[in-house]
């Protein structure tokens, strides 16, 4: 059960990640004023992807009450190559295999960080 | 004013300092609760009458509150010049700047380690090639390094 909640965690870290980018492209971009930014920030992307990552942070709050973050971070850890993979498949975005190396370096780096 | 006119490169690590600093400081607030001896199972009354005698404790977890939406909104400006596949990996410089604040701000305390360390190595040596630019093979518009040309 624990495993299924991390996983969701993963997901919705990842929605909200690739969701704040299409907010950021879609209308944050072209905000050439400050009343034009802060209506950019009101768009369904963004507020769907505050949602996922609230909700992210609660079901991460239950795996933290049931398990160590030492066992549970390098799950948690592994929401970097799945968002790695959405900006290659989703958003299209040219990835070198040097990007692809540092983050498995990253992945490995944080999951020990979590080890005390 | 537009965003165009900032430095994305300054975005960036603001978001990534503002989100370790309300780690930081959301658990220095959370500690700061546990050993001012209040909890939740005496009625709502008495941890509000608590809380107020102890602001500090507000202040520091407000503070970690306000750092994360600002942390949030840099994020969100800083994206919109840079690919997230090189934005989100950058996060990972925050795990290192939570360690180094966990260990050396006193009021947290941890103890450093061996493996925490080699962690940290690993999360820089990453940050290093995810910035290696690849060679640029036409002389077109393409995506170099981090920045979103699109």
């Amino acid at each position: 059960m624990d495993y299924i909640i991390i996983l969701l965690v993963v997901l919705l870290t990842s929605s909200g990640q690739v969701l704040q980018k299409l907010g950021a492209d879609r209308g944050l971009k072209q905000a050439s004023s400050l009343t034009e930014t802060l209506r950019a920030l009101f768009q369904w992307e963004i507020i769907l992807a505050v949602i996922c990552l609230a909700s992210a942070l609660l079901l991460w709050l239950v795996v933290l009450y049931h398990m160590d973050v030492s066992k549970a971070f390098p799950f948690i850890s592994s929401g970097f190559i799945v968002v790695l993979l959405a900006a290659r498949f989703i958003l299209h975005e040219k990835i070198s295999w040097w990007r692809w190396t540092g983050v498995l370096f990253i992945v490995a780096g944080i999951s020990l960080l979590a080890q005390s | 004013m537009g965003i165009k006119n900032y430095q994305p490169v300054f975005l960036l690590f603001s978001s990534i300092i503002l989100s370790a600093a309300a780690q930081l400081l959301m658990k220095a607030g959370l500690l700061a609760f546990q050993l001012s001896g209040l909890s939740t199972d005496n009625g709502l009354w008495f941890l509000v009458d608590g809380l107020l005698a102890n602001q500090h404790i507000l202040l520091w977890l407000g503070g970690g509150i306000i750092c994360y939406g600002l942390s949030m909104l840099a994020w969100l400006l800083a994206l919109t010049r840079y690919q997230i596949s090189y934005a989100y990996p950058m996060l990972g410089l925050s795990y290192v700047l939570v360690y180094l604040g966990a260990v050396y701000w006193h009021r947290i305390g941890e103890s450093f380690s061996t493996t925490r360390s080699v962690g940290i190595l690993l999360v820089l040596l990453g940050v290093v090639l995810v910035n290696i630019k690849p060679a640029v093979q036409k002389p077109c518009r393409l995506h170099h390094g981090g920045t979103d040309t699109t």
